[in-house]
């Protein structure tokens, strides 16, 4: 179940991304490089699904380097950068439990239980003030570097407010479907 | 210990440098953006290094530490794991243990988080399906950010013996006595006067006789003290030979015909240590291996130690064990030899030694059986079997015609109804 679910949310931000995208020939490689990342994960090949998230974020760029360099696209690109990147974190550490192999005994459920919560809340604490970071690197990069002069003070505090709502918005979400009670042994 | 970075780490750091090359070459700010939210993500990740040290005390253990275990049998382990050090999050635990065993229950393998002080059991049931000495160990522990960035690795060095024994079959009612007994009491009866229980006669008393063996009811009766005589038992030797020769043998690695043969031989040590025979063992493998005729509870498990490290392999043929039974090992022993006679010169080493007045008993696991099991629903050339059937059949009734016991055994079923069988038509022919 968890399995089906992290592959379709990789699939559902890689279209996603496409979507975002100006409408050029581009377009479409976040999308094909996404489905080559949901391949690997549900193959549970590692390398193809790292490979894979690297290229459909690295193409996702290229896709828009033709954009103008404004707040708004700023925010767009950080949201989608750092919902791919927390699923990345997240799908890997399901791949490592699954990896572990074992028959189900109830001390063996109680101590993956733990490790997959822990590991939750670490990834998105991480996530989250790397986001938080990033946003005044950025802001000052942009500021200071590019001399692109910032929009009214009321828009940029609602871009803000709107992508991290977007962030927890996803959080949450996750985190509702990893309170289930786990399943011992490999994935199902 | 080091602390590694990881492929995720190292996919980050791309990001970083890719960002920068890109950004510079197409001239585009978005590549930047990419760099900048990398870095962010390994600064924030440094929050969750591993640490440089972490101190845990590991300690192996099984409820059946000492005892023999046999193949088949389900041993449980437990490792005890305390954190001697600050807290540790997601420390994984690997317990290495040989390929050839099956984790059945629990596993080997855990995620644990300890906190200081804390102490830990992991428990798990292994079985092995085969015979052999195996070492359990090292443990490997594994630290592992939630980011699986770095990590950090040491093994303890706690490793555990474990000795397989292979399953013996019950064959307490096999008749299987050597034609020639030794003067040492045993179960076979000798048709002499001796010690023993069945009663053969009476005679006079005569001085030293045990007041026991008085036949009180006779001495009654003639007024003169009469004593029993009982019909002698006793016992003889018999050496178990085990073919291990690496191009004789037939089937898989958990599956063949050496298995099956270490298994008879274990078996028939069982067997006639309990009816008090001398037994010795001799094994051609990897190397000669022998065990001179002996009694006893302790030789049998020397025995069992034998046939538990034996290792298939070498050059040494049934020649060579010939020459070490006629050398080093008592004559006129009964020779159970168990080999899947796949090697064309040992029917005349075997009409050697019939003609050199040793009884031979040949028990030969049919390989063609073994092969069959093994490739299950493989098509099977029907012609080569009948022809190796009958080549086989000639060879066995040839060995019968000049003085040899054979036991033209299936491995897949037991050997006990095989060999009464045959060991009834040997005592009727005598």
């Amino acid at each position: 179940m968890e399995r089906w679910f992290i592959s379709f949310l990789v699939l559902l931000a890689a279209i996603t991304m496409s979507l975002f995208s100006p409408a050029t020939v581009y377009r479409s490689f976040p999308l094909i490089f996404g489905l080559v990342s949901v391949i690997g994960y549900i193959l549970k090949k590692l390398f193809v699904f790292d490979t894979g998230i690297f290229f459909t974020i690295i193409s996702y760029l290229f896709a828009n380097s033709g954009i103008s360099p404004s707040v708004y696209n700023l925010l767009v690109i950080m949201m989608f950068f750092f919902l791919l990147i927390g699923i990345w974190f997240y799908a890997r550490s399901t791949l490592f439990i699954s990896g572990i192999e074992g028959i189900s005994s109830d001390e063996y459920d109680i101590g993956l239980s733990m490790f997959r919560r822990s590991s939750l809340n670490e990834i998105l604490t991480t996530i989250l003030m790397g986001v938080l970071l990033s946003i005044l690197a950025s802001f000052i990069v942009l500021y200071s570097s590019l001399g692109i002069t910032m929009s009214s003070l009321t828009e940029t505090l609602l871009m803000i407010v709107l992508s991290v709502s977007v962030f927890f918005i996803t959080f949450l979400v996750i985190k509702l479907f990893s309170l289930e009670k786990i399943k011992t042994g490999r994935d199902s | 210990m080091n602390i590694r970075q990881q492929r995720p780490f190292a996919y980050l750091v791309a990001f970083v440098v890719a960002g920068v090359i890109l950004g510079n070459l197409f001239g585009s700010w978005v590549y930047f953006t990419v760099t900048i939210f990398s870095l962010s993500i390994l600064v924030m990740s440094v929050r969750s290094l591993p640490p440089k040290e972490f101190k845990i005390d590991i300690e192996r253990g099984s409820a059946e530490e000492g005892k023999d275990v046999y193949v088949d049998d389900e041993l449980e382990i437990t490792i005890n794991i305390k954190n001697e050090g600050g807290k540790i999050r997601f420390l994984e635990i690997h317990d290495i243990i040989p390929g050839l065993l099956e984790v059945v229950e629990g596993s080997n393998h855990q995620v644990l988080e300890l906190d200081e002080g804390e102490e830990r059991e992991l428990n798990y049931k292994i079985s092995c399906p085969i015979n052999g000495n195996f070492e359990l160990g090292p443990v490997s522990l594994r630290y592992r950010d939630a980011l699986n960035l770095f990590s950090n690795e040491m093994e303890i060095e706690e490793e555990m013996e474990l000795r397989v024994l292979p399953r013996t079959e019950d064959m307490q009612k096999i008749d299987l006595d050597p034609s020639y007994t030794k003067h040492w009491l045993g179960e076979v009866k000798s048709k002499s006067i001796g010690v023993g229980s069945e009663f053969f006669a009476i005679r006079e008393y005569q001085p030293g006789d045990e007041l026991r063996d008085i036949n009180w009811k006779a001495t009654a009766k003639y007024f003169d003290p009469l004593t029993n005589e009982y019909e002698g038992e006793r016992s003889g030797d018999v050496i178990l030979i085990v073919d291990g020769y690496e191009e004789g043998i037939v089937g898989t690695m958990e599956n063949n015909t050496m298995r099956a043969s270490i298994d008879v031989a274990a078996s028939l040590a069982e067997v006639l240590l309990s009816a008090r025979h001398r037994v010795g063992l001799i094994i051609s493998g990897e190397y000669m291996n022998w065990v001179y005729p002996g009694t006893g509870r302790n030789h049998y498990h020397k025995i069992m130690s034998n046939l538990t490290k034996f290792e298939r392999g070498g050059t040494w043929g049934l020649e060579g064990i010939k020459w070490l039974l006629e050398e080093f090992f008592p004559r006129k022993s009964m020779i159970i030899l168990v080999s899947p006679l796949t090697v064309p010169s040992y029917s005349s080493t075997l009409i050697d030694l019939c003609m050199k007045e040793y009884d031979v008993v040949l028990i030969s696991p049919d390989p063609l059986k073994i092969e069959k099991e093994v490739m299950e629903d493989e098509e099977y050339e029907e012609t080569a079997e009948r022809l190796y059937s009958a080549e086989r059949e000639r060879l066995l009734e040839k060995l019968w015609d000049h003085g040899t016991t054979v036991v033209d055994w299936d491995p897949t079923e037991p050997l006990e109804p095989t060999l009464e069988e045959v060991l009834r038509y040997r005592h009727r022919r005598r």
